[in-house]
């Protein structure tokens, strides 16, 4: 690659040499980008726009509101109280999805009898649509044929009211969100702890290391790269958990499961107010780009890679 | 999206002015709102000249989207089989649109949007306005004549139900009514006489008794909630009391002094005189596993409640305070209007036709909604039916008592769900009536303030 | 940070590891808590088992009854009559299969040039990439729809599969995979002139055989069970997908036959389980062919 004078010509195809590597990536990216394009940046941007006007879904024309629809909103008491609740439903379905997810992972990692129908087992909550999920565990939280009341009763504990009562129905629906997503962060995080070479446990053995010492320094940090996937994606995952609360609560009793992504759904599909819905899918995106950014910040320097 | 074309507007006029229709508003009389003087049904009792047709033949296939409520697939593609026999040129497809109306209308919302829409739609009593008021569905009336359907004959509420600005928008056909059950057995511990109760009042000496025989957990009467349409149970309550949720024109009642004594009645059940509670979920799995001794449940949960019950089951008239009141509900059937002329001809043969005195006794008697017609009850089917199930006689007696639902529930968006928290508010949560309702009222003003005056004149 | 290490000679030593010293009373409670964990958890799939065995008023009865009195197989039969089950599942097999084997293409092609492709402002395409599953389904569901109808891809196969090829998750989740592999193998490879694909095909996916399989799981799982975006795609019997014509099982007014309804439930998550039976071994086996040591 001489520079001489002149040399237009000849550092042209030096320029050409430099970006064909960039060119592998862009082929390699390229369908899963345009998909993703079409099929979800499109509605996304459509639906940035959308939340500054005021529109039915149905009707030809559509009214231009500019920020009105999220002075209102911030404005709105139910908004705030929906907020709260998503806040509430994130943390306790995320903090416990992952806490008994890697206890169950390690479990499972151990060489005991039977953990081939263990694992099946523990990933079938996993696999019942979300719609049956919640059929099931009304039965189970039914105040008087549930499996819960029953249980409480032998042990000689009050049975809340959990459909009734505004306190008890967020627990009841993050206990039924968390064991059906166990699965997923159990088989994630097995997978990780498979990739672990055994000669780091036993260069830690040889240092001395006890049986704890070793999960500080030699599990959890090669499981870094799994446990932040798990961060994001469940935390995604349940600021937009729908089907649980729609086929349990509804939302209710008097808003207390109502997260934001009903919310949104209940003013597009119910109230038939576009621009309302498109505000609150629109605020709670960059809620969501907010955290995960801070989670991406946070976290990723600390994760170990190979 | 709606293209009404020149041709098809001046058609209707031109029937409309042959017919010498009369638009009027809706009121509360018990005669047959003349939106349509029809000529004669297929049973012949022609009175009146027929209109003169448009000269256009019915489309050769239709779809209709359902969403069989109360499992009622094998009735329906039953009453299409029929009606193929009597119609050969015309096909229906019948399409499950989803579980249950919410469903539906989200589909149909959707299809509107991608121009994929059926020729038949079932929208419930509180989604079908809204498509009303944005002019996605076909007004009826010069349809109703064309097809030769005596609309007198229809129920009379039922059909008012989906009536607004003198126009005829659905025709009734999976509609029910609120029913008191009642625990045969309880009732006969309790030493109370085999009937419902007369009145509120009478009913509260009753549950006194009643609970007295309770074990803990169990009631004598159970509340249902939001999510399972207290706002419609309520809606009985509020007229019995003399109240309403709102006029026909939108204003806003339910504060009323009325309307907070029925509300902080309900309340009281619960709270004071402690002889009711309200549903976890399902009122009629109460109501059948004994822990609770009556209830308001809907006529469309009969037939499974009297399969299941281990029990004899009673059924009676809404009780009464200062009147009686009772709302009716469920599905009627609605023509999208941006569809071809023949493919609404089509559509509307098709439901006049599921919809006539033997097939509506047919559906009632297979499915347990209410047969739509008047001559259908007095016919041999639904006789036959009552003497095997006079519980269901009384939900039809009380067919003709019911009233015309109120627009602050089916015509606001979103209002039951608004009214559903409010009484959650006061059942759930010891609230106050007078306190709840003017939220209510002014979230409902909001919405009917922003939606609904500037489309419509009220 | 991975170092290359002395091998110790005592390999036995290294597999006695597991039960070092805890010995006995170790695997006991190892074996209990396994027990307990499992016992919780399946509690809700043996009333959902037990249930799609009752009547409808055995269901509703006090006390709660465990085991069913009869053996309603009959709910069985009526879920896979009451609607064209064949066909559904059928339905449900070719969107499943298609569907996941797209998402994995284009999800480890995605991941791979992430890692080791050179491209500037990797990260923050990477990014991009996150914000996808920051958009709730019901900003893109109408949308979509229109556009499928637009081409004519309503009532059809491709109408159903092509909008959800995308993915986000899984390009995320192969992308860690990726970074935590060593990168002295790609290297070498690289100077031994290998091409992209090739490393991709006979390095890279080896030895990330559990992260992929747990990939494809995932999205099985999540084709499988699919409601809302086939509703709206679908009309009738010759291509709805088995969640959708379940719900024809359900009733919207009255008591649904909740042992019909759990039956079909029942029938709806076996084959995906049986699936992850078989697939486990390949999540859970550890690496192959020695390609880390080097």
């Amino acid at each position: 690659m001489a520079v001489a004078p002149g040399a237009h010509r000849r550092t042209v195809p030096a320029v050409l040499r430099k970006s064909i590597p960039y060119i592998f990536f862009l082929l390699f990216i390229a369908p899963n980008i345009i998909l993703l394009a079409v099929f979800t940046y499109r509605p996304l941007i459509e639906n940035i726009r959308l939340s500054f006007y005021d529109w039915d879904l149905i009707s030809p024309t559509k009214r231009w509101v500019g920020l009105e629809n999220y002075i209102d909103y911030f404005q709105d008491s139910t908004s705030l109280y929906v907020m709260r609740n998503t806040l509430v439903f994130t943390v306790g379905t995320v903090a416990g999805t992952m806490l008994i997810g890697l206890a169950l992972a390690l479990l499972l990692n151990l060489r005991l009898r039977g953990r081939n129908v263990a694992r099946t087992v523990l990933f079938a909550p996993y696999v019942l649509g979300g719609a049956a999920v919640g059929i099931v565990w009304l039965f189970i939280f039914d105040p008087r044929f549930g499996l819960v009341s029953g249980i409480l009763d032998r042990i000689g504990l009050p049975s809340p009211n959990w459909y009734n009562d505004p306190n008890w129905a967020m627990p009841m629906v993050i206990i039924v969100y968390v064991w059906k997503n166990l699965g997923y962060a159990t088989v994630v995080y097995l997978a990780g702890l498979q990739t672990i070479p055994r000669d780091l446990y036993e260069a830690a053995q040889v240092d001395g290391a006890g049986r704890w010492a070793q999960f500080r320094h030699v599990t959890l940090p090669m499981l870094s790269p799994m446990t932040f996937f798990l961060l994001v994606t469940t935390t995604l995952g349940s600021m937009q958990a729908f089907d649980i609360i729609s086929v349990m609560t509804s939302g209710g009793p008097l808003d207390s499961t109502k997260t934001m992504v009903y919310q949104v759904y209940e003013e597009a599909f119910v109230r038939f107010r576009v621009g309302d819905a498109s505000t609150v899918a629109t605020v709670l995106f960059f809620i969501l780009l907010g955290v995960t950014l801070l989670q991406v910040r946070l976290l990723e320097r600390r994760v170990s890679y190979g | 999206m709606t293209t009404i074309s020149r041709r098809h507007l001046l058609g209707m006029a031109g029937g409309a002015a042959a017919l010498g229709l009369v638009g009027c508003g809706g009121d509360d009389d018990d005669t047959a709102e003349p939106t349509a003087t029809a000529p004669a049904s297929s049973g012949g009792t022609a009175a009146n000249p027929t209109p003169t047709p448009r000269g256009i033949k019915p489309a050769s296939e239709i779809t209709y989207w359902s969403v069989h409520p109360a499992n009622s697939k094998p009735v329906e593609e039953e009453l299409i089989k029929r009606f193929q026999a009597a119609y050969p040129d015309i096909k229906v497809k019948l399409e499950t649109a989803g579980a249950n109306y919410a469903e539906v209308s989200q589909k149909f919302n959707a299809g509107l949007a991608a121009r994929q829409i059926p020729d038949v739609v079932m929208l419930s009593d509180v989604w079908w306005f809204k498509y009303f008021l944005a002019g996605t569905i076909e007004p009826l009336d010069a349809l109703i004549a064309e097809a030769k359907i005596d609309l007198s004959d229809y129920q009379d509420t039922l059909v008012k139900d989906y009536q607004f600005d003198g126009k005829q928008w659905g025709m009734p056909f999976a509609r029910s009514t609120p029913l008191f059950y009642y625990n045969k057995d309880k009732w006969a511990a309790a030493g109370l006489p085999d009937r419902g109760p007369k009145t509120w009042d009478e009913f509260d000496e009753w549950a006194k008794t009643l609970q007295t025989m309770a074990k803990p957990g169990e009631f004598a009467f159970t509340h249902v909630k939001g999510d399972s349409y207290i706002a419609w149970t309520f809606q009985g309550i509020i007229w019995q009391f003399g109240g309403r949720y709102s006029d026909d024109k939108f204003k806003m009642t339910m504060d009323s002094p009325e309307g907070i004594e029925a509300g902080n009645y309900v309340r009281s059940q619960v709270f004071s005189l402690k002889y009711a509670n309200v549903t976890a979920k399902d009122v009629n799995a109460d109501f059948l596993a004994g822990t609770t001794y009556s209830m308001l449940s809907s006529t469309g949960g009969l037939a499974g409640v009297l399969k299941d019950a281990k029990f004899p089951v009673g059924t009676a008239f809404l009780p009464e305070k200062k009147q009686f009141g009772c709302p009716t509900g469920g599905a009627g059937l609605c023509i999208p209007k941006a569809i071809s002329d023949e493919k609404k001809l089509a559509a509307m043969l098709f439901i006049g036709f599921i919809t006539n005195p033997e097939n509506t006794a047919y559906y009632s008697q297979n499915v347990g909604y209410m047969p739509v017609r008047k001559s259908a009850v007095n016919g041999p089917i639904m006789q036959e039916f009552f003497k095997k199930y006079p519980q269901f006689k009384t939900a039809v007696d009380q067919l003709s008592k019911t009233r015309p639902q109120d627009p602050a529930r089916v015509y606001v968006p979103g209002g039951d769900a608004i009214l559903g928290k409010g009484l959650e508010r006061m059942v759930l949560n010891n609230e106050d009536a007078k306190n709840v309702w003017p939220d209510v009222k002014k979230e409902l003003e909001k919405i009917v303030d922003t939606e609904i005056r500037p489309k419509i004149k009220i | 940070m991975q170092e290359t290490l002395p091998r110790l000679p005592e390999a036995r030593a290294a597999r006695a590891l597991q039960v070092r010293g805890s010995s006995r009373l170790a695997r006991v409670v190892a074996y209990l808590a396994v027990i307990l964990a499992v016992g919780i958890i399946v509690l809700p799939l043996v009333w959902m088992l037990t249930a799609s065995l009752k009547t409808r008023q055995e269901i509703y009865t006090l006390p709660v009854s465990w085991w069913p009195e009869t053996f309603r197989w009959e709910n069985y039969r009526q879920a896979w009559t009451a609607v064209p089950f064949e066909r559904f599942f059928i339905n449900s097999l070719i969107t499943t299969s298609i569907g996941s084997a797209l998402e994995l293409v284009n999800g480890v092609l995605t991941a791979y040039a992430l890692v080791f492709l050179p491209f500037p402002k990797k990260n923050l395409i990477f990014l991009v990439i996150i914000a996808a599953l920051m958009v709730p389904f019901q900003v893109t569901i109408i949308p979509n729809y229109v556009l499928v109808a637009d081409l004519g891809w309503v009532n059809t196969y491709q109408g159903i599969i092509i909008p959800g090829a995308a993915v986000a998750f899984g390009a995320f989740l192969m992308r860690q995979q990726f970074l935590s592999l060593p990168r002295e193998i790609i290297e070498a490879a690289r100077i031994d002139g290998a091409g992209h694909l090739r490393i991709l095909w006979q390095i890279v996916l080896p030895m990330s055989r559990p992260a992929l399989v747990t990939f494809a799981l995932i999205s099985i799982v999540s084709k499988w069970n699919e409601y809302l975006w086939p509703l709206l795609v679908t009309n009738d019997a010759t291509r709805m997908t088995l969640p959708v014509g379940l719900t024809q099982l359900q009733h919207s007014e009255g008591s649904s036959e909740w042992g019909v309804v759990m039956a079909g439930a029942v029938m709806v998550i076996t084959p995906v389980l049986l699936v992850f039976l078989w697939a486990q071994r390949h999540i859970v086996e550890g690496l192959t062919s020695g390609s880390v040591k080097g």
